[in-house]
């Protein structure tokens, strides 16, 4: 075989290698930004949660207070 | 090596190497159109006066703009659409929640869900249902909205199936968290203003308190009680303000990373 036809092989199958990966690695990166985002949302949800909870706690002691 | 067979190689060469240009360029454009759409839509107007909503999308129009040769077109308005409703529900929930009177939320969630059912086209949702209800059934009329398109190029809706979902849907998490995150701020400043008249009322409630044990009109079990009482208050002002500033904290940080997130997607 010819060098020049060895060399385009070779081209040939490092361009796809490298295409398959950068593909693999694209997905991979908006996989993971997905699942930060939704652990995001859940942190989010919790902390609020606990505002809320705060919130009403504190509103029945105040409701107590008009008492005095 | 024979010239045929060298010549087949060259050409299969050159034509996986266009095949990889073409994808590239075609991964490129999805991404810029994601990011096109959510930039045209970010400030759409609200006129609070005649309660209609203006923008780049008009209403009722978007969902129905079945284009059967531009299938970007038609991804962009849906979009639009979406973040039209998005921004819509959001200013109501803004209202509903500054609204302490139960009557006017109940007007204000049903004049929601009428321009809601407004802006799908025909679809209405139950006045009665509750604020995360009415935002399910958004959720459901825009999934509603994806299904009602329908393109006639197969080869079209393929390329779309096959880049774009995955850029889409991250960024409209990003801005649907994002949405989130500012209605869970509206929240925290409502529990901040709460907290300062709570102090103000604890502090009355002591002030009181002082003044009947000067007159000296309560008995000791009453005074024991009303202390009671007024510590009680006291730990839930102090419980309060450690979860506004743990809140505070953990908002700033989650739009710090949406905020870099964001970034990243350019």
């Amino acid at each position: 075989m010819k060098q020049i036809t060895k060399l385009f092989l070779a081209l040939f199958f490092v361009s796809a290698i490298l295409s398959c990966r950068d593909t693999k690695r694209e997905e991979t990166e908006l996989n993971t930004a997905i699942e930060e985002v939704e652990k995001m949302e859940v942190e989010i949800e919790n902390v609020s949660n606990d505002l809320n909870e705060a919130t009403e706690a504190l509103e029945e002691s105040l409701q107590e207070l008009d008492s005095i | 090596m024979k010239k045929s067979i060298k010549w087949v190689l060259t050409s299969l060469f050159i034509v996986t190497l266009t095949t990889l240009q073409a994808q590239d360029s075609r991964a490129e454009k999805i991404k810029k159109d994601a990011a096109g759409s959510n930039k045209v839509v970010d400030k759409p107007k609200l006129d609070s006066n005649k309660g209609t909503t203006t923008g780049t999308v008009s209403k009722g129009k978007p969902v129905q703009a079945v284009g059967t040769t531009n299938q970007d077109k038609v991804e962009n308005s849906k979009d639009a659409a979406r973040k039209e409703m998005e921004n819509l529900r959001k200013e109501y929930s803004n209202k509903i929640r500054a609204t302490k009177d139960p009557k006017e939320q109940a007007r204000l969630e049903a004049e929601m869900e009428e321009k809601m059912a407004q802006f799908k086209g025909q679809v209405k949702i139950s006045s009665s249902d509750n604020l995360p209800n009415a935002s399910q059934k958004l959720d459901n009329i825009k999934k509603e909205a994806q299904g009602n398109t329908k393109p006639t190029n197969p080869k079209e809706e393929a390329v779309v199936a096959k880049g774009k979902p995955m850029v889409v849907a991250k960024d409209e998490k990003v801005s649907a968290t994002q949405a989130v995150l500012s209605d869970k701020r509206n929240n925290l400043n409502n529990s901040k203003e709460m907290l300062n008249k709570a102090k103000a009322k604890v502090a009355a409630s002591r002030a009181l308190l002082k003044k009947q044990k000067e007159e000296g009109t309560l008995s000791k079990e009453a005074i024991a009680g009303k202390e009671a009482k007024i510590a009680a208050a006291e730990a839930k002002v102090k419980r309060l303000e450690a979860s506004i500033v743990n809140a505070e904290k953990k908002y700033n940080e989650k739009e710090t990373k949406l905020s870099e997130i964001e970034k990243n997607k350019n």
